[in-house]
């Protein structure tokens, strides 16, 4: 069985096709850092020149303000516009700082007072106290209080007065996990996003009648999996990393597996019908083995040869982020089942892997039998290669339009495990143990009747 | 001589209801070289076939060496090599690559022993090279190179001269020989030339419409002088055509 095992991986090895994908893995991970890399430069150059850009500003609305033609019933609004950039610019209020709206409250409410021609009020003296104070938590009480205010024009079952409960909840959120400071500015960012799905999800509930609000089953089974994640991150002080990371860069060279998984197809279904096409099935079938060890062979060399591939791109992947972005990446968030954890994003991404040699194994497997059934390496290709590409956005699809139950029955759906760490399942209402016996009734079928179509076969 | 190395008894196979064996018995006796000799479509690579375990009969039994190749394959084809029709390689692969393909399948094969052949058969030079820029007549000689890993007891041959020039057919001849006198391998060697088998083997059984209808000893013949004499095996075969209502020329 060794020198059998031996014998197909030499002859899988040796085709000029496995160094070839190999090679393209390795290029392509490559590719793949360089590109995040650039877009990782041109984003942080924009945030640092924030205080050039503004001056610059500042200045072309003054030239303009000068010019000879210029239309006099504007002046009020470049002014306010000037005021409020200029105090930006002597405040140190970048662009992600979370007093930047305040700072357009303040300006505005200085020059009403002004043109009423009054002294400046205690609410305009408050949020300026606020502003330098860098007082988060009294802006809270400020916002709370004016929600509290609408509020009160409501009824209790209204979308206004939900809406508005539902912004008291994220400011008890705000208070408790973010300070105000520069370091926390991810932390806002995080409640923001966390309001904007929460707000959907109400818009649903409330007008879900509405096809402007209406949310499909899987994007509110998304909605509410990404809001756990989200309060998982703020609780367990976990930031979320921009796309352009290491850990967005290995997110995105996760999309590379398809090609993976297609040339682990190609390479089995060339292994079992080339036997054919070069006739050395004879040969190998009159060397003293039996036909249930030279296919089990065949399908562990396919198997090594699908693992190799991986152990190629999560080595390739790792070492190209590493080297791009030099530092490690952050934890990653996963929910799978209900329950949220934390984990390595390298181990993350080990286990993606894992989830996507599963799949490809599958595929394989569908490969070997079609090859045996089949004997033409093209055809047999091109029956594996539709599912591969096609099941996953045509049973999405089928199952948001026609809400079929019984798509989880189909074995396309559940040979990728993945969509359960990633939050993003293929079928509403498939769940991980569904897929697992789905995965291993399809592919014990296939392996049942790959080997009994091999023992049966004259040659 | 005399013992039998390889025994088939009333083997039948069919093919979608069209009977391609009708219990067929042979045996091969060691050191013999069998001459298998038939009109295209009478049954002579399927038995070959039957006897490598490529397909499966639906009667009948081989044993090989006295071991039932139905119930212990792996031992009993252990000492049996064959070419069937044209000689099949990877041609991606060196020869050189090929013949350790074959060399790994035979754990008791010795390295030396495959060497010795490489050089025998002239293939030293090219060995490197990849099958697919090989002639006709080097792969033969490969296939033959690649027979004999192992040091198998009983070769079977299925029309291997099909294809080589005149040359060929003569080297693949003295080669057959060679390897049967110095290695002791008993051969089957299928073929629809008369001459051929005549020249080559020590005994021919005629195979017609999937059955044996005669089994001719050379040695019988040259021990009987006046027959050697009078009666050639392609005068044999004209009168077994007579006797027995003609050689089916239609494949089966």
């Amino acid at each position: 069985m060794k020198s059998l095992c031996k014998n197909e991986l030499v002859k899988i090895f040796k085709r000029p096709l496995f160094l070839g994908i190999a090679s393209l893995i390795i290029v392509l991970c490559c590719i793949y850092a360089f590109l995040h890399v650039q877009q990782n430069d041109y984003s942080e150059e924009t945030h640092s020149n924030w205080k050039v850009e503004l001056a610059s500003e500042i200045s072309r609305l003054q030239d303009e303000m000068d010019q000879p033609n210029f239309d006099r019933s504007n002046i009020l609004g470049y002014m306010i516009d000037i005021e409020i950039k200029q105090y930006k610019l002597d405040h140190d209020i970048a662009p992600d700082d979370w007093r930047q709206l305040l700072v357009s409250q303040l300006i505005l409410l200085r020059f009403d007072e002004e043109s009423n021609g009054g002294q400046e009020s205690s609410a305009a003296r408050e949020i300026e106290r606020i502003i330098l104070e860098n007082d988060f938590k009294a802006n809270c009480d400020l916002e709370e209080k004016a929600i509290r205010e609408e509020m009160a024009f409501y009824e209790e079952n209204s979308y206004g007065y939900q809406n508005a409960r539902l912004n008291i909840e994220l400011l008890d959120l705000k208070r408790v996990y973010f300070t105000g400071t520069p370091e926390d500015a991810w932390r806002r960012e995080i409640l923001i996003e966390l309001q904007s799905k929460k707000s959907a999800l109400l818009g649903h509930e409330f007008f879900g009648a509405n096809p402007e609000y209406h949310l499909m089953p899987n994007e509110i089974e998304s909605l509410e999996t990404t809001i756990q994640e989200m309060l998982y991150r703020i609780q367990h002080d976990l930031p979320k990393e921009p796309v352009n990371s290491f850990s967005g860069y290995l997110s995105a060279v996760f999309s590379v597996r398809v090609i993976l998984t297609l040339s682990v197809v190609l390479i089995s279904s060339l292994c079992v019908s080339n036997e054919f096409t070069y006739g050395t099935i004879q040969n190998l079938l009159s060397f003293p083995y039996r036909r249930f060890k030279v296919l089990s062979a065949k399908i562990v060399s396919i198997l090594l040869c699908g693992i190799g591939l991986h152990v190629i791109f999560y080595i390739s992947a790792a070492a190209a982020g590493a080297v791009a972005y030099g530092k490690y990446p952050a934890q990653a968030v996963i929910s799978l089942n209900g329950s949220i954890f934390s984990m390595d994003f390298l181990l993350y991404f080990l286990v993606l892997c894992a989830f996507s040699l599963i799949e490809t194994i599958a595929y394989s497997i569908l490969s070997v039998f079609l090859s045996l059934l089949i004997k033409t390496p093209a055809i047999s290709l091109i029956l594996v290669t539709v599912p591969i590409l096609i099941s996953r956005p045509v049973l999405r699809y089928l199952s948001v339009q026609f809400r079929i139950r019984q798509l989880i029955f189909v074995p396309f759906a559940s040979f990728d495990f993945s969509q359960f760490f990633t939050s993003d399942t293929i079928i509403s209402g498939l769940t991980l143990s569904t897929s697992v016996i789905m995965y291993i009734t399809s592919v014990g079928i296939l392996l049942l009747l790959s080997f009994l179509l091999f023992a049966k076969k004259d040659y | 001589m005399g013992t039998p190395v390889l025994a088939i008894e009333n083997l039948t196979k069919e093919f979608d209801e069209i009977r391609a064996l009708d219990g067929i018995s042979l045996s091969l006796n060691r050191g013999e070289i069998l001459g298998l000799v038939g009109p295209n479509g009478s049954g002579k690579t399927t038995t070959m076939k039957l006897i490598l375990g490529l397909i499966r009969p639906a009667s009948g039994s081989i044993s090989i060496n006295g071991l039932s190749l139905r119930e212990n394959f792996e031992r009993a084809i252990l000492p049996v090599r064959g070419i069937v029709e044209t000689p099949k390689f990877y041609p991606y692969l060196s020869a050189l690559d090929n013949l350790k393909i074959t060399f790994r399948m035979y754990p008791t094969a010795d390295w030396k022993n495959v060497e010795h052949f490489i050089e025998v058969f002239g293939l030293t030079k090219r060995i490197k090279d990849h099958v697919s820029q090989y002639s006709m007549g080097m792969k033969q000689r490969l296939a033959l190179c690649n027979a004999m890993i192992g040091s198998p007891e009983i070769l079977l041959l299925d029309e291997p001269t099909n294809g080589l020039d005149v040359d060929a057919v003569l080297e693949f001849r003295d080669l057959i020989h060679t390897i049967n006198k110095e290695n002791g391998v008993s051969v089957i060697f299928s073929s629809h030339i008369l001459s051929e088998i005549e020249r080559i083997c020590t005994r021919a059984a005629v195979i017609n419409r999937g059955k044996i209808v005669a089994d001719y000893s050379f040695t019988d013949r040259t021990s009987q002088p006046e027959a050697k004499s009078k009666d050639s095996f392609e005068d044999e075969y004209i009168r077994l055509s007579k006797t027995t209502g003609g050689i089916n020329e239609e494949p089966v």
